[in-house]
């Protein structure tokens, strides 16, 4: 490789880097802006719950803030996640949202953001009495019933107890840390797993997914204070 | 068993050799820096993915290269009395296989992605607090890996051909898909860029064809090598003038009345036997053997351990079977029906 050949392929690359790139296959962004943002809501509280016909939670604003940022309307469809995200494969939504998180299969078949904020699951307590850290062994921890958090708890030697409702608990409780916060809990420092939530776009639309991924940037500061003002 | 005498490379290819070697641990460590590389900056772009795993593979040939070369350097013993120099011919049948098992991957899996019709999503990475297109960070770590594959491929290929090393020429051949896998995946994430999803796998398929008539290539050579077919050239693969040259040579002293000869590859080194029919009875044939094999083996340093037979004739090229004339008839058909 001779120094001409490289400065040709330096002057291409930087001609590149001002075109306006990454474009979108099926011209998701340019439709999107100033039109109609087709939004599949799974109800998963407190990311996206149904209120009518208008999605309401975290992730919910976050849709609403970025279809305004481009100018469009938002038409909100609510269903089951398989059903949501076979739809966004095949492009008839836009953008789907509702607790996705990373570690999802679906990762492979669509397009999904990077994370926009990671909830760290953590054993909390009332203030004043949480054990110290990493001292799980043996512990009773409450946790919700149907949670995954209840196998991370055996595997470090804690006793899950599953209960239906956390908001009644007086002793250890295991859950993201936010939520402990919105039970009035003192979250510990040993993490249990982590949680990184994702939004799905449908698959190879670059220029809207990076478009997404810019605005998501932008607003990660505010998800804690978004959470913080959730009520379950 | 009474084992051979050792070989000694000349002086001046020992030196060469010994910049192989620096070569192929020089490849390994870019390889390796190139890997780790490439590894955090993996999107879901098919031809990245195809140009790591690739630079994986490419691994193989270089470690191939320094087993054998610490191999073959054993002296033949009791247990080996033909020596360690076969080592660099198995080196060489596992590189090919490295490289047309890269081939036979990087095809299947670009056209499989072609057919299932796979949109590759690249999204953003945070650098330096922006939001950076990861394909552009994609593209600057596949420039970094294709820069040390070029160059060192450069490098090799004229050395494989002064050291007659078939291992280290498929190493270069891998350098060279090594490259080559990495332009076409700058090319298919810039036509991703571009909103033109096939761009990808399209580029990578039209890659795999060549890196599998490379590995074809090499595959074929180092089986037949194995399988003690005449010399040939590391170049080209053609058959090597040398056995003819010393047959004519042979053939023109005046106390030989017929003379042919028969050779196979070990390695970097060419062996076998060398029948002469003595033109009446010379005095003290013994020692005119002994002067005949010497100065044989002068001719090129890569023979070794030429055994001088002497016959009472040849067998008459107009009948078949064994006869010198079939043996050549059958030489030519062999490589007819080969190429």
């Amino acid at each position: 490789m001779r120094l001409p050949w490289l400065l040709l392929a330096g002057t291409l690359l930087g001609g590149l880097a001002g075109c306006d790139l990454p474009r979108d296959p099926q011209g998701t962004l340019d439709r999107v802006t100033g039109g109609t943002l087709r939004v599949g809501a799974i109800i998963a509280e407190p990311w996206a719950v149904r209120e009518g016909e208008v999605a309401t939670g975290v992730e919910a604003g976050l849709a609403k803030t970025f279809a305004a940022s481009l100018g469009s309307d938002v038409r909100w469809n609510f269903g089951a996640e398989g059903e949501l995200l076979a739809a966004l494969e095949r492009h008839e939504l836009d953008l789907v949202i509702g607790g996705l998180t990373r570690s999802s299969p679906w990762s492979k078949r669509l397009g999904f953001t990077t994370p926009y904020f990671t909830s760290q699951v953590v054993v909390g307590a009332p203030a004043g009495t949480l054990a110290a850290a990493g001292r799980l062994n043996g512990v009773r921890v409450l946790v919700r019933e149907g949670s995954a958090t209840a196998k991370y708890l055996e595997d470090e030697g804690a006793v899950p107890v599953r209960v239906p409702d956390l908001s009644a608990a007086d002793g250890p409780v295991a859950a993201p840390e936010w939520e402990l916060r919105r039970l009035g809990l003192q979250p510990g420092d040993h993490i249990l797993y982590r949680r990184a939530h994702v939004m799905a776009v449908p698959p190879g639309e670059n220029a809207f997914l990076v478009r997404l991924e810019r605005f998501l940037d932008g607003q990660s500061g505010e998800i804690e204070g978004e959470l913080a003002r959730t009520r379950p | 068993m009474r084992a051979r005498e050792a070989y000694r490379l000349p002086p001046d290819k020992q030196e060469k050799l010994r910049r192989a070697v620096r070569l192929e641990w020089a490849t390994i460590a870019f390889m390796i820096s190139i890997i780790v590389l490439l590894y955090f900056t993996l999107g879901s772009s098919q031809a990245v993915k195809t140009a790591w795993f690739e630079d994986i593979l490419s691994l193989v040939p270089p470690i191939a290269f320094l087993i054998a070369r610490r191999v073959e350097q054993k002296e033949p013993n009791g247990a080996f009395p033909y020596g360690y120099h076969r080592a660099i011919s198995i080196a060489h049948l596992c590189a090919a296989l490295a490289l047309f098992g890269m081939g036979a991957f990087l095809l299947f899996e670009s056209s499989m992605s072609l057919i299932k019709a796979e949109h590759p999503t690249i999204g953003t990475m945070r650098i330096f607090g922006h939001q950076v297109w990861l394909g552009w960070v994609m593209i600057a770590a596949l420039v970094y890996s294709v820069i040390p594959p070029v160059i060192l491929g450069r490098m090799k290929l004229p050395l494989a051909e002064e050291l007659h090393d078939k291992v280290l020429h498929a190493d270069a051949d891998m350098n060279k898909a090594d490259w080559l896998t990495g332009l076409a995946a700058i090319g298919g994430i810039i036509g991703i860029g571009f909103g033109l999803w096939w761009a990808d796998v399209a580029a990578a398929a039209l890659i795999s064809l060549d890196v599998l008539h490379d590995g074809t290539k090499n595959l074929s050579s180092a089986v037949k090598d194995l399988m003690d077919r005449q010399p040939a050239r590391v170049k080209d693969g053609e058959p090597d003038p040398l056995p003819d040259q010393i047959r004519t040579a042979l053939r023109t002293r005046s106390w030989i009345g017929d003379a042919d000869i028969r050779l196979r590859e070990e390695g970097h080194v060419l062996t076998g036997e060398a029948f002469v029919v003595p033109a009446g009875e010379p005095p003290d044939l013994l020692a005119l053997l002994e002067e005949a094999a010497r100065e044989a083996e002068a001719m090129d340093w890569r023979l070794y351990d030429l055994a001088m037979v002497p016959v009472r004739s040849l067998p008459d090229p107009e009948r078949g079977g064994g006869s010198r004339g079939g043996d050549a008839g059958a030489e030519r058909a062999f490589t007819a029906e080969d190429r």
